[in-house]
């Protein structure tokens, strides 16, 4: 497993730099008293080169690397790391639309059943924690705190 | 000076000085709460106050937070404040090993005892350094930058070339947004969110909290334990005895952090991953660093503590900001309708003097107050991991969209929790990546700005003294370890 990520992470860094290297040459010239200047390029085509070696190196390191054992199936742990990935992204699009409590409410009592918690726990250890958010960021820090669709972050 | 020490224990004084130190545990322990954002919250409250109780609450929430941000990172791998990065490597594996507490003693100890000594320096020698750090130019500033890094970068255990593509991928990430030269958006594909760059503070809460969390989910059993199963024992006053048999590793430390700290633009941020490398570099046991050292818990701490002290000498000698708290600072003495710079060691020396003993003071009232934000932090951390991981996954959404407001960082945030994740895997570290994207900006500007005023020649950038040192110490720090380790080997063998 690691060989082939390893491998798969200095192919990736080349892609990337050479992505940026492209990009960066579309970048206009800089020019001081008709002289050529390092300009917006520069210091992302320097990464670049540095970051292509870095990539080889990589890819020479995973091949050296001897054959790994076989990959763990999917399980159960593994499902739970997808799961927060995507219940992460629901959370934002729900907080437009709840306002930040209700969203924040939904998605920690949520996660915590997944995760095996009993609800009624779940339920009291998210309320009290945006309660906490609620008072301290919104009510002390007066951070705008999105507030969906009836206009108020509860 | 004994009737200006008495003065700051009157009630007008002591209470806001103490209620802000108590508000600089809850800023520096909440991820995505800085140091900077406590600070600049203070200032109005200090508004009607008398100017020397306004510094005592910015001491005292900038002093208490730099150290409480260090509680996170000890206890759940995740930095309060910038600073306290490092505090995610040995202070994290000290607490798996069930000596947490043993870990945030040290560092509440260290942080004390550097924060005095930085303030004792700023004390004594803040002119003759100040005129030092004026001499730091682009060419000096760039070297720095990446002496800051290299420091970060070369502790990846035996691999610094993973380390060094961390920094690469950090000075990359950092390239993203708007020019500050010509104003160009670079690789910002057309999202306005972009044209500001990536926030750093969504990076890091992503790839050391969400990170973090997706492992700890991943793994059943671990799920069912507590976030601290065994959180150990330590009196303070063993906790001081085993700083006393470090004590040199403090003073150096301490020194290296108000140095650097009294460099414009430098700060605590860099100044403790400085006092790790240096720390680790010039170790005899090297290899214990990164995997619970105490002298890996105490350089850092005592460097970040420092660096405040240091932070305010260019602000007082030359009114120039240290760091952007003392650019607060600076604000709010005008506010106060005080003038700094060099006349103010003239026209207000009893409030100089007052600074002086409320930084002194202050670290005596840290130890107590920071006791009691370990004693906090330590019991809500001993619930199940399951739940425990679901509220850093929301402290780590609400920190990260609080710095802009924006549900674009709470997707930076992902992303980043997604690349550490994955970094993992691969051996890559995740610090350097962060402090790259920290100095990318001025590393980048450094060298842009210094190449055009040589008109391209390389000569400033290598033959001035102060960039020789620098050039010099980046060498060490990749090489200087085998190079002691031969001369220590000749040492045993004679």
């Amino acid at each position: 497993m690691k060989k082939k990520l390893v491998i798969i992470f200095g192919i990736a860094l080349i892609l990337l730099s050479t992505a940026v290297i492209m990009e960066s040459l579309t970048f206009p010239e800089a020019v001081s008293a008709g002289k050529k200047t390092p300009g917006p390029s520069f210091f992302p085509i320097l990464l670049s080169v540095v970051l292509i070696i870095s990539g080889i190196q990589q890819i020479a390191a995973g091949a050296r690397m001897p054959h790994e054992e076989k990959i763990p199936g999917w399980s159960w742990g593994a499902s739970n790391s997808v799961i927060i990935i995507l219940f992460l992204f629901l959370y934002v699009l729900l907080m437009e639309y709840l306002g930040y409590a209700a969203a924040t409410l939904l998605f920690g009592v949520l996660l915590m059943v997944r995760l095996k918690v009993g609800f009624f726990r779940a339920l009291t250890v998210t309320a009290l924690t945006v309660i906490f958010i609620v008072s301290i960021f919104g009510q002390v820090f007066h951070i705008q705190l999105p507030a969906g669709l009836s206009g108020l972050p509860w | 000076m004994i009737d200006v020490v008495l003065s700051v224990f009157r009630p007008g004084i002591l209470l806001p000085w103490l209620a802000s130190m108590a508000f600089g545990v809850l800023v520096g322990g909440t991820p995505g709460l800085t140091a900077t954002m406590g600070v600049a919250l203070i200032i109005p409250v200090t508004y009607y106050m008398e100017p020397l109780a306004g510094m005592a609450m910015i001491l005292g929430v900038s002093f208490t937070s730099i150290f409480t941000g260090d509680i996170p990172a000890t206890l759940l791998r995740i930095p309060g404040t910038p600073a306290s990065g490092p505090a995610t490597l040995d202070g994290y594996e000290l607490t798996k090993q069930g000596r947490g507490m043993e870990a945030l003693t040290l560092d509440l100890l260290c942080s004390a005892i550097g924060g005095f000594i930085g303030v004792l320096i700023l004390m004594l020698v803040a002119p003759p350094l100040a005129k030092f750090a004026l001499r730091f130019t682009n060419f000096q500033y760039f070297w720095l930058g990446i002496f800051g890094l290299s420091m970060s970068a070369s502790l990846s255990a035996g691999k610094p070339m993973n380390g060094i593509i961390s920094a690469a991928l950090g000075l990359l990430v950092a390239t993203i947004g708007m020019d500050v030269t010509t104003g160009l958006p670079r690789f910002t594909g057309g999202n306005m969110e972009l044209l500001e760059g990536v926030g750093f503070i969504p990076a890091m809460v992503g790839l050391f909290g969400l990170s973090e969390v997706l492992k700890n989910v991943a793994d059943p059993k671990l799920l069912k334990q507590s976030s601290i199963p065994e959180f150990g024992k330590i009196s303070l006053l063993g906790g001081m005895r085993i700083v006393l048999k470090n004590k040199l590793t403090v003073l150096k430390a301490s020194i290296i952090g108000t140095c650097v700290g009294a460099l414009p633009g430098a700060g605590a941020d860099i100044a403790s991953w400085v006092a790790y490398g240096m720390e680790k570099k010039t170790s005899r046991t090297p290899e214990e660093f990164g995997r619970g050292s105490v002298s890996g818990v105490i350089a850092p701490t005592s460097a970040n503590n420092a660096a405040l002290g240091g932070t305010w000498i260019p602000a007082l000698v030359f009114g120039v900001p240290g760091d952007s708290i003392t650019a607060i600072v600076l604000g709010a003495m005008l506010m106060y309708g005080l003038r700094p710079g060099p006349l103010i060691f003239q026209e207000n020396l009893t409030l100089v003097h007052g600074i002086f003993a409320v930084g002194l003071i202050s670290q005596f009232f840290l130890i107590i107050v920071g006791m009691l934000g370990i004693k906090i932090f330590g019991t809500i951390l001993k619930l199940p991991r399951n739940i425990v991981m679901v509220i850093v996954l929301i402290f780590s959404v609400i920190g990260s969209y609080a710095i802009r407001n924006s549900f674009f960082d709470i997707y930076i945030m992902t992303l980043f929790g997604i690349l550490g994740y994955f970094f993992e895997f691969v051996d890559i570290p995740l610090p350097p990546m962060i402090l790259g994207i920290i100095l990318g900006p001025m590393i980048e500007n450094n060298l842009r700005v210094g190449l055009i005023k040589t008109h391209g020649g390389f000569g400033e950038f290598i033959f001035d003294p102060i960039c020789l040192t620098l050039i010099l110490l980046i060498v060490f720090v990749f090489f200087g370890g085998p190079i002691l380790n031969l001369f220590r080997r000749k040492e045993k063998l004679d």
